[in-house]
């Protein structure tokens, strides 16, 4: 795994998955402003950072949502309390008559793996990328007091609900379990069984033993003549007072293998999908890159300032090369061999310094020093440029265009920047004439 | 261990701000066609996932060689003494002092510091002994060293600056930064390693670290498109309704709101694939997206929270079995869950009767529903491909782009066709169909199928 990815999950992930959801979407909504990058706290650019320490330190300087934990912590109660007051209900209700057992195994056990069934069907039918203006996830922004800007990514925040919910609703089945256990502390409970229709016992006795097949490696089934022993009909209770309390390990291992058991697998699964759907945005939605590549953005004020600069366009005067008026002195390789009465900057530069103070002194006419487009300016070029002025020449750049007549945009204006700064006048030089 | 660093030095207005910016891969570097722009040293840092890979110092050129040569050799009386020699030209003309050879002495204090050298020459200009002075003094500094001959308008003298580089060089290469690809960025990495043993194990690691940084690049553009994709399939504008006639105004601006919507998210996804990819600075040219499509409008009825009737009714049916529940509950379950059942017909029902005009649902007076007129999203299956292919030629632009390429990038879906058309028959059919899905919304393993196919087509070179 790259370093980057490891680091960046590391650090979103240092505080459980459910933060980690929270500081991704903030991160992304800090992100998706165009000028992000305007407003990037200046410890993300120090250089020698390691991902980690530079997401911290975007971290710090950013008001992390947080999930209002109030609001969180009531939902919670609510769940656990109302799981332990339906049991302690139900437990509760029975007037002169055992528990019926009916009741215990439909509400905390059947009707919980139904529900857990339908939400599993539902999780797997649910699509990744629902839109943007998804209700539920609308619903669960404005109940949760969320930042609306979250809405966009609300494939994760529907990930994210989903095994919320699951929990929750693994609470209210904890909760249904530890009011089993307040009541039977505190209350002697005795459980039954009653029916209209069913008659015959050895039906119930099969009923039970397939009902308690996941766990009889550890509870074994009542005996069948207790299974018969608690069987009551109306206003009669049950034959044997003692009898009914041998259900309460049946009953505590059915609410746990079929509410408790099959409802935690679902919130592990649709946790671990959370986490993988939420990994995977963080590791390749390239948003992290996008991060550090603007972090590690250096801005070279000096060299835009001179490109600022613009070269100004001069009015071009043409000479030829064969022209008496001007004394033609080429620059480096430009007329190399050619009507010119000395080439400079290819000797040394003593050479160069010695010819211009011996020879060139001697001059009458104005001085021309013909370039070659495509060369650059110098300093040396102007060093030799200001030895001539010394001498009270006037020095003309003219400017050789390319071989087939053009002159790279570029390169010209190098030369009009060149001579704009050295307050020179540039001429364009034509018609070769070959000795 | 510190990053091998290197100083790009030459004559002024070779290209080496331009070759810095491409193998840095930052568009930062300031890249002027006007010369003797860079008047200071800066170095820059190839960094991946946090780490430094190699460091390039963009120098400015050299402006008086041979003055600085004559200086040099006056004060040398044999080779041992040469690296000393430019060491003492240093002391005496530091950077930061005020005098004529700044750009030299800028250009020599990262390679006296331990920089090594990577000398340009532009190949489309013929050789000169008036080069000499330059490599003679590089070569006085005693540093590892290398030639790259950057052919900025052709390679017409490349084979003559080829055998001149040779004699002050071991390694000379040519390397356009202009349009070099990863490859080649790699191929200079691995002559860079030949100049210098320590450097090889560190720059050989740099090698694979950027293979494997430019391929997570294109991993992470295919899925910033394909979720940005989604997105815009699914984006709708809405405008609450109050009678039975909607007027052409109405529509007019409606569909001018969801034409903005449509193209800022688009510009907002280009601008997100440049910055992935480090062009900070790259201006766009957008040809102008159409949306007049004639499945545009709708008129559909809104409730609170933004919900669907059906699923308006789901809830309160929910919430009314919830209700039951707590009943049967209270009952002792003697009820059978008739509360349950009762309470969630009950309320459903009652929600079914009070949806069925929206617009006279009001709490305190704020309405909880009503009618609306809805632009998009559009399915029309052109539009789509439309997006998707502007989509995937900006991503295919924009990941070969070198970071000296300044040059205006035009996004147009235009030649997507022949693009698509390289797929195989089978996966131009799949294609479509996940394109076609895209407005409800992909799974992961379709967005992951969208992702590999949006890869594949910028893989496909484009045909002339």
């Amino acid at each position: 795994m790259q370093t980057s990815v490891s680091e960046s999950l590391s650090f979103f992930y240092r505080f459980g998955a459910s933060r980690a959801l929270f500081t991704w979407l903030q991160f992304r909504v800090f992100l998706s402003d165009s000028g992000w990058q305007s407003r990037l706290p200046e410890d993300c650019r120090q250089p020698g950072l390691t991902v980690r320490d530079t997401l911290q330190n975007w971290s710090d300087h950013s008001a992390e949502a947080e999930l209002h934990s109030l609001i969180w912590v009531i939902l919670n109660i609510i769940a656990l309390l109302a799981g332990s007051g339906a049991m302690i209900g139900a437990l509760s209700y029975s007037g002169h008559e055992p528990v019926n057992l009916w009741l215990i195994f439909g509400l905390f056990a059947v009707l919980p793996l139904l529900l857990t069934l339908f939400a599993a069907l539902g999780s797997l039918l649910q699509r990744s990328y629902r839109s943007a203006h998804s209700g539920r996830v609308g619903l669960v922004v404005k109940v949760l007091r969320l930042p609306e800007q979250w809405l966009p990514y609300s494939r994760l925040m529907v990930s994210w609900s989903l095994w919320q919910s699951q929990s929750l609703a693994l609470l209210f089945n904890v909760g249904a379990l530890a009011g089993f256990f307040l009541v039977a502390l505190f209350r002697d409970i005795s459980f039954g069984w009653s029916s209209t229709l069913i008659e015959d016992t050895a039906t119930m006795v099969s009923f039970f033993k397939l009902f308690t097949a996941p766990w009889n490696m550890l509870v074994s089934l009542p005996a069948d003549e207790t299974i018969s022993a608690t069987r009551f009909f109306q206003n009669q209770g049950i034959s044997v007072a003692s009898a009914g309390r041998v259900w309460w390990p049946t009953v505590v291992m059915a609410v746990l293998f079929y509410g408790v058991l099959p409802r935690l697998l679902l919130q592990q699964w649709l946790a671990a999908r959370f986490r993988k759907a939420l990994s995977n945005d963080i590791s390749n939605s390239g948003e992290v890159e996008r991060f550090l590549n603007g972090c590690q953005r250096v801005t070279t004020e000096a060299a835009a300032a001179v490109n600022e600069a613009v070269a100004e366009e001069q009015g071009t005067k043409t000479i030829s090369v064969g022209s008496k008026d001007y004394c033609l002195i080429g620059w480096q390789n430009a007329l190399q061999n050619k009507a010119v009465v000395y080439q400079l900057g290819l000797n040394s530069w003593q050479q160069d310094v010695q010819w211009v103070e011996e020879t060139a002194a001697t001059v009458q006419q104005p001085i021309v020093i013909v370039v070659d487009a495509r060369q650059t300016p110098t300093g040396e070029l102007a060093d030799c440029i200001e030895l001539m002025q010394a001498q009270g020449h006037s020095v003309s750049v003219g400017l050789l265009p390319e071989v087939n007549g053009d002159t790279n945009s570029g390169a010209l204006r190098s030369w009009q920047y060149f001579v704009h700064q050295h307050t020179l006048e540039m001429l364009k030089v034509t018609e070769l004439q070959h000795d | 261990m510190t990053s091998p660093k290197l100083a790009v030095v030459g004559h002024p207005n070779k290209g080496k701000s331009s070759i810095v910016s491409t193998l840095v891969r930052q568009d930062a570097v300031a890249v002027s066609e006007l010369s003797g722009t860079t008047t200071q040293s800066q170095s820059f840092s190839m960094m991946v996932d946090g780490k430094e890979l190699y460091q390039l110092v963009d120098t400015p050129g050299f402006q008086r060689p041979r003055q600085v040569l004559e200086i040099l050799q006056a004060q040398t009386q044999d080779a041992s003494q040469r690296r000393q020699t430019v060491q003492a030209f240093l002391h005496q003309y530091a950077p930061d002092g005020n005098h004529k050879f700044k750009d030299e002495a800028e250009l020599l204090e990262p390679i006296v510091n331990g920089a090594g050298i990577v000398y340009v020459v532009d190949g489309s200009v013929p050789y000169s002994p008036e080069y000499e002075a330059e490599m003679t003094i590089l070569q006085w500094t005693g540093q590892p060293r290398m030639a790259l001959i950057n052919p900025i308008g052709g390679e017409h003298y490349v084979e003559q600056w080829q055998a001149a580089l040779s004699q002050f060089f071991s390694v000379v290469r040519v390397f356009n930064p202009m349009t070099a690809d990863g490859d080649k960025q790699r191929q200079i990495l691995s002559a860079f390693a030949e100049l210098h043993e320590p450097w090889r194990t560190s720059l050989e690691q740099a090698q694979q670290l950027l293979a494997f940084h430019l391929n997570d690049l294109q991993r992470q553009g295919g899925q910033m498109i394909a979720e940005a994709l989604q997105q815009m399939a699914q984006y709708q504008s809405k405008l609450p309704i109050v009678s039975e006639h909607v007027d052409s105004a109405a529509k007019y601006g409606l569909r001018h709101q969801y034409e903005a919507g449509i193209r800022s998210q688009e510009k907002q996804m280009q601008q997100h694939v440049c910055e992935l990819y480090s062009h900070h600075q790259l201006q766009l040219e957008n040809e102008t997206l159409e949306v007049d499509y004639p499945d545009l409008f709708d008129r559909k009825s809104w409730y609170l929270f933004g919900l669907d009737r059906t699923k308006l009714v789901g809830l309160a049916a929910s919430a009314g079995a919830a209700a039951g529940v707590a009943i049967d509950v209270g009952v002792g379950g003697s009820s059978l869950m008739a509360g349950a059942v009762a309470g969630g017909v009950l309320s459903g029902a009652a929600t079914l009767y009070a949806t069925l005009k929206p617009e006279r649902l009001k709490l305190k007076g704020m309405p909880l529903g009503g009618q609306q007129l809805v632009a998009g999203p559009i399915k029309d299956i052109s539009f789509l491909f439309v997006l998707f292919g502007r989509a995937v030629e900006l991503l295919a632009q924009v990941s070969r782009k070198t970071h000296a390429d300044r040059r205006v990038v035009v996004v147009s879906g235009l030649d997507f066709s022949e693009r698509f058309n390289q797929l195989s028959k089978v996966d131009q059919v799949k294609l479509t169909r996940l394109l076609q899905r895209l407005h409800k919304g992909l799974s992961f393993e379709e967005t992951e199928r969208l992702k590999r196919y949006i890869i594949d087509l910028v893989a496909f070179d484009k045909p002339d």
